[in-house]
């Protein structure tokens, strides 16, 4: 148990976490959880490496909670740092599946796909999709779930991601000029 | 290329939760994050990165200083000074060969010898 109030604000239970506070840092994983899941999942598939890099956000979070001044909401920091560390992991992906490929070996798709869905699971067109999105690199690949699978606002992304908002509408631009390109050659 | 193609595609792929036990999972890589001790790269590190610029700072301005007070009748060049070198010359009446002897023999041992 936590042992936190449930209705304690995400800064009182940052003020408390950051003091070492274990119960309130317990609170903001369990309260933030859900989001981080379904961030890191769509940047990366389901397994092991989302698990990791979702406990690697809430660590990271919890290292910068001292430096934690409240500009913006808990729930955003949180995403920013989930969404840095997918970008470490697939950036770690690539180079590995380069060097795979550099001696020969078949470099495995960069994305865990789950075969045992339904039937719109192992609809062709949608698992050739996922393909293409999962052969993006990892920048375009971060403006494509934030932009377009969460719905967030340009504004929202560029802050998420660091950049200005003009590189956001780039990025997405080239991001569907490239899956275009994917899904043409796979038609 | 349709967003909501995309937008359906991401859907069954992303998962709403991880597996059961995550915030247990978390908090014990916490704890063994906390508990870890600094690995020695990053205890070298971080007195380096303070350290060094100062030691930087420290070795210009004294170059600096030895520039400023170079003894160039002496023959001392820029570079010497750089390093902080002196030229010391010796006068060929003092100039004598040193022998092994000189420097290990019993003779060494005399009180006021060289």
């Amino acid at each position: 148990m936590t042992g936190m109030p449930l209705a304690a604000s995400d800064r009182e239970l940052v003020e408390r976490a950051a003091h070492g506070d274990e119960g309130a840092f317990r609170a903001i994983v369990e309260r933030h959880e859900r989001a981080v899941a379904r961030t890191v999942t769509a940047m990366l598939g389901t397994g092991d490496d989302a698990d990791d890099a979702g406990q690697e956000a809430f660590i990271r979070l919890f290292r910068a909670l001292p430096n934690f001044r409240g500009e913006s909401e808990v729930a955003t920091y949180l995403t920013r740092i989930a969404v840095n560390v997918c970008c470490d992991v697939l950036e770690r992906r690539r180079k590995r599946s380069g060097w795979i490929r550099l001696f020969g070996g078949d470099a495995d798709p960069p994305i865990e796909v789950d075969d045992t869905g339904d039937a719109v699971e192992t609809d062709e067109r949608k698992r050739a999709v996922r393909r293409a999105i999962a052969a993006l690199d990892a920048k375009h690949r971060a403006v494509v779930v934030l932009r377009i699978l969460e719905e967030r606002p340009t504004r929202e992304v560029a802050e998420l991601l660091g950049v200005p908002e003009g590189t956001v509408m780039s990025r997405l631009k080239r991001a569907l000029e490239k899956l275009a390109a994917m899904l043409e050659k796979h038609s | 290329m349709r967003e909501d193609e995309i937008r359906d595609a991401l859907r069954g792929e992303r998962a709403d939760a991880f597996a059961p036990g995550f915030a247990d999972r978390t908090l014990s890589r916490w704890h063994a994050a906390r508990t870890a001790p600094l690995p020695l790269s990053a205890a070298l590190t971080r007195p380096f990165r303070v350290l060094a610029p100062l030691a930087a700072a420290a070795a210009i301005v004294f170059a600096a200083l030895s520039v400023r007070h170079r003894d160039a009748a002496s023959g001392q060049t820029l570079s010497d000074a750089l390093l902080g070198a002196r030229r010391t010359s010796v006068q060929p009446s003092q100039q004598r060969a040193v022998t092994l002897d000189d420097i290990y023999g019993l003779g060494s041992l005399k009180p006021g010898a060289e």
